[in-house]
């Protein structure tokens, strides 16, 4: 009796060069064998395809939806800047001056994207502004920073949801905690840094250039043609009033931007699941382009780093592999803000998105490859889960301080509330 | 509201690969059956390792819940009976290999050839298993009622049997040695039809009600 025609599962998947790889995902099995009764469920899969909206017409919609809403985005950021120039010098000049703190940036960073849970919201709004003049790009940067902390803010509250199983949340916790931690320390590092130096902004604007010299920046400059029109007809409604203008172009960007994460998550999600499913323990490169992939998809870190948090919990998934996942997401997550950028067409505008892309890679490049420095965020994650699961209040006491509390006080103390 | 607006074109790939997992399972456990009574019964020798082939249905098991956990992780709302289905009727399905590989284990213990009348009515019994298993991942992989009935059913005359079976193995004058590989390997395939038939009610029970009776039969 011969074996099975092969293993339907393998426990050591052969990596490139042949080496095994532990705990990599195994291959499916190919066909039936042993029982000729069984018919596959082609039918099946006909009939589930016929069920759903799979036609040309659904496919249709689904790609009008979508251009809809990054219509309604790039309008919203237009509105934005047309407000500042309906306000005149001085309202850009007030706010210039506001912003040239950076400290009191970075904390309006952090406060702005903690309340709206989207740090590609804060950071187009951001790119939005300094295409108006009105936010310089040293003190765009900071902000953008905080932006980075605070987007950690939602999937710190998904772990909140197991706090009823100690070891879940244990697990749980030190997940959320992982992407706070790195976010944190990539700031403490760059911050001083970009204050000393301006790395990020000298480096920005040299890619900047280039980009500017290859015509790279000018490829959404045919959307302004069919945006402009739109935001001065409703300026002109408005009797040329900023204000109007200003808060109709942030609850357009906003309300677009939620409408389209929610859109592309309906849409997308089988897809998205698929790459991680493909490509989360097989390697750290692999996980890093998952994270990126299924951002960019969505159009949200935050989404992809909060489904990975009940994984984390279940223990299916460990902090080392969800580590370079969450690194992905905060890499893919500058994608809107380049797309802000490159509709503006501002130079500077797209200076503040290359510095939000530098800046990550930077934190990826400095706190991931070596593995005595990898350790640092891990440990202290895990340090972070074991307190929270002894003592759950605590847990709800960091992301208030953390967050909100915190960022508020020194706000206030920095003079800039 | 979007997924209402624009519902997905067909069962989450993931669950749709944990429904596959859970075929392949039980094609591996039908086979480890196959050998295990073919050891049993015929003497023929195991060219495999049953180990090896439990080992395979296990990790079937930890992928169908991975599977599950990332699907619901990313969209709680789209297929979540059958998710829930899927974890619930995985730990039959990995059950079945244990009793196949149980059988396996009780070849040792006959010291006699396995001939006779109760040799031949368990291998009646067997046959009657054995078509169970393609018929219980048609019903559930494919959704189908009628199929789902006629595993229940057939399990429900099977399990009648092996009971009476049983029961005169033990008041048979048999060795203990053979009434031990007879009524173990009868308790086993009683067993094994029934978390086959657990799997089949799946199809057929309300979600709360799975592993009891079809309510129609």
């Amino acid at each position: 009796m011969t074996d099975p025609p092969g293993r339907c599962y393998h426990l050591a998947v052969p990596s490139e060069d042949g080496s095994p790889t532990a705990g990599a995902t195994p291959p499916r099995s190919a066909t039936p064998d042993i029982a000729p009764e069984v018919t596959l469920p082609a039918r099946h899969v006909a009939e589930l395809e016929a069920r759903g909206g799979s036609g040309p017409l659904a496919a249709a919609l689904r790609v009008a939806a979508v251009l809809a809403l990054l219509y309604a985005f790039f309008l919203g950021l237009d509105l934005m800047g047309l407000s500042f120039k309906l306000f005149g010098e001085g309202m850009a000049e007030d706010l210039m001056t506001r912003t040239a703190n950076p400290f009191v940036g970075l904390l309006v960073g952090i406060l702005a994207t903690s309340l709206v849970q989207s740090s590609s919201t804060t950071t187009s709004m951001t790119v939005a502004l300094v295409a108006a003049g009105a936010i310089s790009l040293e003190g765009a940067i900071p902000i953008i920073m905080g932006a980075n902390i605070g987007t950690s803010v939602t999937n710190t509250l998904v772990s909140l949801g197991h706090v009823t199983r100690r070891e879940e949340f244990r697990r749980a916790f030190a997940g959320a905690t992982l992407h706070d931690l790195f976010n944190l320390m990539t700031v403490v590092v760059l911050f001083p840094i970009e204050l000393a130096t301006g790395y990020l902004a000298r480096t920005a604007s040299a890619f900047e250039r280039v980009l500017e010299g290859a015509g790279g920046t000018e490829l959404l400059n045919p959307l302004k043609a069919i945006v402009r029109p739109v935001a001065e007809g409703f300026a002109a409604l408005t009797g040329g009033s900023g204000w109007l203008t200003l808060l109709a172009g942030v609850g357009l960007l906003f309300l677009a931007l939620k409408l389209l994460v929610d859109l592309l998550k309906a849409l997308l999600t089988s897809r998205a699941e698929s790459i991680l499913h493909r490509t989360l323990f097989r390697s750290a490169l692999a996980a890093i382009g998952a994270g990126a992939a299924m951002t960019v998809m969505v159009q949200s870190s935050s989404i992809t780093t909060s489904v990975m948090v009940p994984l984390v919990g279940a223990g299916v998934v460990t902090l080392e592999q969800l580590f370079p996942l969450t690194l992905g997401a905060n890499l893919g997550t500058t994608v809107t803000a380049m797309l802000a950028a490159l509709a503006t067409g501002n130079p500077t505008a797209i200076s503040v998105a290359l510095a939000h892309l530098l800046f990550n890679l930077t934190g990826t490049v400095l706190f991931y490859p070596l593995p005595p420095i990898r350790k640092i965020p891990l440990a202290l994650a895990r340090w972070l889960g074991a307190v929270a699961a002894t003592r759950r209040w605590l847990a709800a006491v960091y992301v208030a301080l953390v967050f909100f509390g915190l960022p508020l006080a020194l706000l206030f103390l920095a003079g800039g509330v | 509201m979007f997924e209402r607006l624009f519902p997905s074109a067909g069962r989450s790939k993931l669950i749709d690969a944990a429904f596959s997992d859970v075929s392949t399972m039980l094609r591996q456990s039908a086979r480890m059956l196959e050998l295990a009574m073919g050891a049993l019964l015929d003497g023929r020798p195991l060219e495999v390792d049953l180990d090896e082939l439990d080992d395979v249905v296990d990790e079937g098991e930890r992928m169908v819940r991975r599977s599950v956990l990332e699907h619901l992780s990313f969209n709680p709302q789209q297929d979540l009976v059958a998710s829930l289905v899927l974890v619930s009727m995985v730990q039959d399905a990995e059950r079945v290999g244990d009793f196949a590989r149980g059988i396996a284990e009780l070849v040792p213990l006959a010291r006699s050839e396995r001939t006779g009348p109760f040799a031949d009515e368990l291998r009646v019994a067997a046959e009657k298993i054995r078509p169970l298993f393609g018929l219980c991942e048609a019903a559930f992989v494919e959704d189908d009622p009628e199929k789902a009935r006629r595993v229940l059913q057939t399990y429900l005359e099977v399990k009648g049997e092996l009971l009476d079976y049983t029961r005169r193995v033990a008041e048979s004058g048999l060795g203990a040695d053979m009434a031990v590989v007879y009524s173990g390997a009868a308790r086993s395939l009683r067993r094994v039809g029934a978390h086959l038939s657990n799997i089949a009610s799946s199809v057929v029970q309300p979600y709360d009600r799975i592993r009891h009776g079809d309510e129609e039969m």
